[in-house]
Order: structure tokens, then sequence, then C-alpha cells
């Protein structure tokens, strides 16, 4: 798995303004109890090869049931495993930032989607990564309020421990 | 009244379902208003549009910053802005189920133009090499010339979205308003059902205590009628003692001796004497019965043996008809019943039957047990009941023919009192009947079983 893990301060995540662009990539920072942080990176592969599912689903921005392919949201966090009252928050590359109740990532297969249909996701097209609920499958998920959760050019995911 | 009432009252109640089904009809309109308001929230027009002129102005910066060759930006960077930005136009693009939101709008043609600029320049752009600023000069040209006509659109959907708000909000007043109208209908309907139920449980009670009233005067009426027969009987009762012991003495010729015919005379008026005698006892007995007088002598007795005896001192009653005593049982048919009680039910049961029988034919009196009864029934040959009277034979003077010309005399109370005899032994009596070929009378009690015998015994010694 190629993985880069980095063990830095806190601080040292406000580098880069700019991202890099060679190939895209999804950040997950962990921030544990002690105020450790772990930064993890994972391209499109890295994403692929870990037990990605399938989740075939109808949303408000695709037309009909689409399925979509990647990990769950749940498994991206290595050995530090979730609670219920956990918040995760994901952002853009627009820099729009929203929050994830860890008790919904617990309760339902909510994947970060690297494939669409099969193909990888441009930028110009919702990419590359795409955070995505079980919509069909969870007629309470079909709330309009879990639109604003259906975050697309996903690049960070960032969990922080009390 | 009543029914005008009752009337009213489903009307009020029909009103409220009505008030209360439109409420709820009008609530969840509202409901569906303020959720499309909701989610105009970020998802909505203005958010798109918003979001385009900023990614627009987001990729024309940076272009800039590469035509000032920045070392924070390279070629890949401006790729990525172009990306962001093409992404934004697609959602703009399709923003309204498909369309873009006011895509009537003279303003919404900017969207079609940055289309056709994004695919014309994306060769440029992802041709871009490090340093090359005339490209990056055609681009920030090309892309700066859309940041007026795009603020343009954005206030024209801004004013389109801020009408379709003002609508809603508009359509939600209005609801909110037809929903207090309902309410308040709801209110005063129940208030009116409320009056409604008030007044009718007043009616209601007026008529329960005019019912009252009527049934205590009946009540008086009939304790009046019993006390008036019961004197009336009473005082025929006394006279009519003495008159028949004088035509006993007569007839038996203690008063000297009486010529045939005069014998003859004297014998007729002593047997209706004595008729009149059971009729009056007949009514006083039913009286007293009425009054809840009556008292029982329990004790074991063998049917047979009480109806052996009750046939025998029956049968000189008529000469011309034979009574006869079957006994259908194996042995004795033990009751626990007052003597005198079941012994004058059989004789109104022969009395009847002999009354209603022809000449030279025969009553059979039978005792048998069945099960855990015995049964006693008295058949005659007469001509049957008619279908008519059967309904209200056990009737108090029940007559099936209480005309003058009737054959048979009686008070009708013969009857009506076996039956209270017998169910106050917890028995029953019933009869069948066949026009023309007679009638079975029968009445069953209770049979005493051995056990049930012993522990009398035990309780009797």
């Amino acid at each position: 798995m190629m993985q880069t893990v980095t063990r830095t301060l806190f601080a040292a995540a406000m580098l880069a303004p700019w991202p890099a662009l060679a190939a895209p990539m999804l950040t997950v920072t962990t921030t544990d109890a002690s105020g450790l942080q772990t930064v993890l990176e994972f391209s499109s592969e890295d994403l692929l090869s870990m037990q990605p599912i399938e989740v075939q689903t109808d949303n408000d921005f695709v037309e009909g049931e689409t399925v979509f392919t990647g990990p769950l949201l749940r498994d991206l966090f290595g050995e530090i495993s979730l609670e219920p009252d956990d918040e995760i928050v994901v952002t853009a590359l627009n820099d729009y930032s929203t929050v994830i109740p860890a008790s919904e990532a617990l309760e339902y297969d909510v994947i970060v989607a690297v494939l669409m249909d099969g193909e990888e996701m441009s930028v110009r097209d919702k990419g590359p990564f795409w955070v995505i609920y079980p919509m069909s499958d969870h007629p309470e998920l079909q709330d309009p309020g879990y639109n604003d959760r259906l975050i697309w050019q996903l690049s960070d995911v960032e969990l922080t421990k009390d | 009244m009543n029914s005008g009432f009752s009337a009213l009252r489903w009307l009020a109640a029909l009103g409220l379902m009505v008030a209360l089904g439109l409420s709820a009809a009008g609530l969840m309109t509202m409901r569906s208003e303020l959720g499309a308001l909701s989610n105009t929230k970020r998802t909505g027009a203005i958010w798109i549009a918003n979001q385009l002129e900023f990614e627009l102005f987001r990729f024309t910066q940076t272009v800039a910053l590469f035509m000032a060759q920045d070392p924070r930006v390279d070629a890949e960077d401006v790729v990525f802005r172009f990306d962001i930005l093409w992404s934004r136009h697609s959602v703009a693009e399709m923003a309204d189920n498909g369309k873009p939101v006011a895509g009537d709008w003279p303003e919404a043609v900017v969207l079609a133009d940055l289309g056709e600029q994004l695919r014309e320049d994306d060769p440029l752009v992802l041709g871009l090499e490090s340093g090359d600023v005339e490209t990056a000069r055609v681009l920030l040209t090309h892309f700066e010339a859309f940041a007026a006509p795009l603020h343009d659109y954005t206030l024209v959907v801004k004013d389109v979205q801020a009408q379709e708000d003002m609508d809603a909000r508009q359509e939600i007043w209005r609801l909110s308003k037809l929903t207090v109208a309902f309410s308040a209908a709801l209110g005063i309907g129940s208030v009116l059902l409320a009056i409604l139920f008030f007044v009718d449980s007043r009616v209601q009670r007026q008529i329960s205590k005019e019912n009252m009233v009527l049934l205590k005067r009946s009540e008086a009426a009939y304790t009046a009628r019993i006390e008036f027969l019961s004197t009336v009987s009473h005082e025929l009762r006394t006279p009519l003692t003495s008159i028949k012991g004088v035509l006993g003495f007569l007839k038996a010729g203690v008063l000297g001796d009486l010529d045939s015919k005069a014998h003859r005379m004297i014998q007729i008026a002593h047997s209706n004497a004595v008729r009149l005698e059971k009729l009056i006892d007949d009514i006083l007995d039913s009286v007293k019965a009425e009054r809840g007088e009556w008292t029982f002598d329990f004790e074991q007795l063998d049917l047979v043996k009480v109806a052996e005896g009750v046939v025998t001192a029956n049968a000189s009653v008529r000469i011309d008809r034979t009574i006869r005593f079957r006994n259908a049982a194996s042995g004795p048919v033990m009751v626990f019943a007052d003597r005198g009680r079941i012994e004058q039910v059989l004789s109104n049961l022969i009395s009847n039957a002999v009354k209603f029988s022809e000449s030279d034919t025969e009553v059979v009196v039978t005792v048998r047990s069945e099960g855990e009864h015995a049964v006693a029934s008295v058949k005659d040959s007469g001509a049957g009941i008619p279908e008519a009277f059967r309904g209200r034979i056990f009737e108090k003077f029940a007559q099936a023919d209480s005309s003058d010309k009737r054959r048979a005399g009686g008070t009708g109370l013969g009857l009506n009192i076996a039956k209270r005899i017998v169910e106050s032994h917890n028995g029953k009596i019933y009869f069948e009947s066949e026009p023309g070929k007679g009638s079975i009378f029968t009445f069953e009690l209770p049979l005493l079983k051995d056990a049930v015998r012993e522990k009398q015994d035990h309780v009797l010694v």
C-alpha cells in the first residue's frame, strides 16, 4: 500500500496553500487526545486497495441509479476507532467545508467514492473523490438535509479526538 | 325537537372533521413550502451563481499570478483552477432540473458564452507551459471579460430567487391565515357541539323524569287493581262458604228429604258453588303469588305416588271421562317439592284436560324419570290448542275463547298458577298439541338423586 505517513506538529499542516496536483490525493488528518497529529495521504490506487465496496444509489446530483466504488469513510482512520460522538470535518478543493457526524459513518455504509460507474472522476465532474451516502437503500437519508453531506471534489478529511 | 338536535349535532361533528382535515392539509402544504425554502439555503441558485463567480475570480487571479511568474503558481495550478471553474459552470448549467436558473433572462446568455469559451480555451490551458506568459495573457483577456456579465447574471438569479422566496413566504402566510381560520372554526364547532350535548342531556333528563312519574303511576294503578281483586274475592268467598254449606246440608238430606227434582236442582247448585269457590281460590292464590306471599313446604316426595293420589281424587270429577294413570318409571321418582303445590299443578292440568276433551275419551297421566329430571305429563284427546293461542297460553286470564258462548268455564288462571309453581321448583312446563288429536302438557322437576337424597335424609334426621 502506497501510504505516506508523516507525523508532524499541527502547524505543519498549514503549509502549502496551493495544493499539489500531480495526482489527486486525499489527505486524512487525525489528532488524538494527546494532541499528536497523524497525516495520511491516499492516492486513488491507495483508496481502491482498501477493500472498496460498491454503493448503488441515486442522489440530487446524478441522473438515476449510479454505482459508486470506494472505501468506507469509517475505515480511513487506521487504528483510531471512531466514537459515535466524534465529528469528521470534510473539506473540498474549493475550501468548502462541512461536518459529518461519526454516528452516520458508523451506522450507514458512507463511502469515499473513487469511481463512478467504474470510471475515475475528474475535477471537472465532481472528482476526484466524492462522499456518498447509500440514499436509495435508506429512505431516511433522502431528506434534503443530507445533500450537504455529499461533498464533492473532496480533498481533506479531519478527525480530532477530545 | 330531539331529531333536530341530533341532526345539528351530526352537522357540527361533520364541520369539525372538515375543519380538522383542512387544517391538517394546510399544515402539510406549509411544511413542504418551508422545506423548499430551507433547501434554497445552500444548494440553491444563488449559492451556485456565487460559486461560479467566485471560481472565475480565482481562475483569473491564478492566471494573473502565473503571468507575473509568481513562484507559488505553475501551469498545473492554472489547470486545476480551470477544472474547478469548469465543474462550477457544469453545475450552474444544470441547476434547475437540467436548465440554468433564470434561463429565460437575457443575462443568462453568459452561461452559454462561458461554456463555449471554456471548451475553446481547453487546449490552451492543457498545453500551457511554464513561463508561457503570452498564452496566459490571452486566457486572462478571454475570461476577465466574463466578470461583469457573470455578476449581472448573479444579480438576476438573486432577484428571481428573492421573488420565489417572497412567493413562498406569501403562500406560507396565506396558509397560516387559513389554518388560523380553520382552527377558530374548530374551536367554535367544539363549543357548539358542547352546547348541543348539554341541551340534549337536559332534555333527556326531563324525559326520564316524566317516564319515572308515568312508571310510578302505572305501578300504583297495578297495586290498586290487585288490592281490588283481593278485596272482592274475599268479600265473595265469605257468603259463598255459607251458601255452599247450606246447599251441602240440603243435598245430604240433613234438612229433610227433598223430592227427586228438587234434589237434582240442589245438586247442580252445590256443584256450581264448589266450582265458584275454586275460581275464587284461584284468584286469591294468584294475587298472593303476585305479592310474593307464596310459601312452600318442601319435602322429599315420590312423584309417582303423588300423581297416583291426584288421579284417584279426580276420578269422580266427570263420570263420562276416564282418567288413567300410567307409571312409566321403574321405581320411585323422587323430587324435593311442596306436596300441596305439586298436587295443585297436576289437578289443574287434569282439570283442563277433562274440560277440553270430548265424552268417552281418556285422560292419561304419566310419570317417568328422564336423565336428571322427574317428568309428569297429562295427555288428552281433545280438540287441541288453536295456533293463535299457543303463545299466551300460560299468561294470566288467558282463554282461547273468551266470548260469552264459550263451552268451558274458568278464570284462565290455572295454567299461569301451574307455571309459577313449577318455576318456583326450578322446573319447566311446556306442551305439545295437534289440532283435532289432543294435547300433552308436561312439567319437569329436578330429580332428587341418591347422593342428594342421602344428604337430605341426613339433614332431615
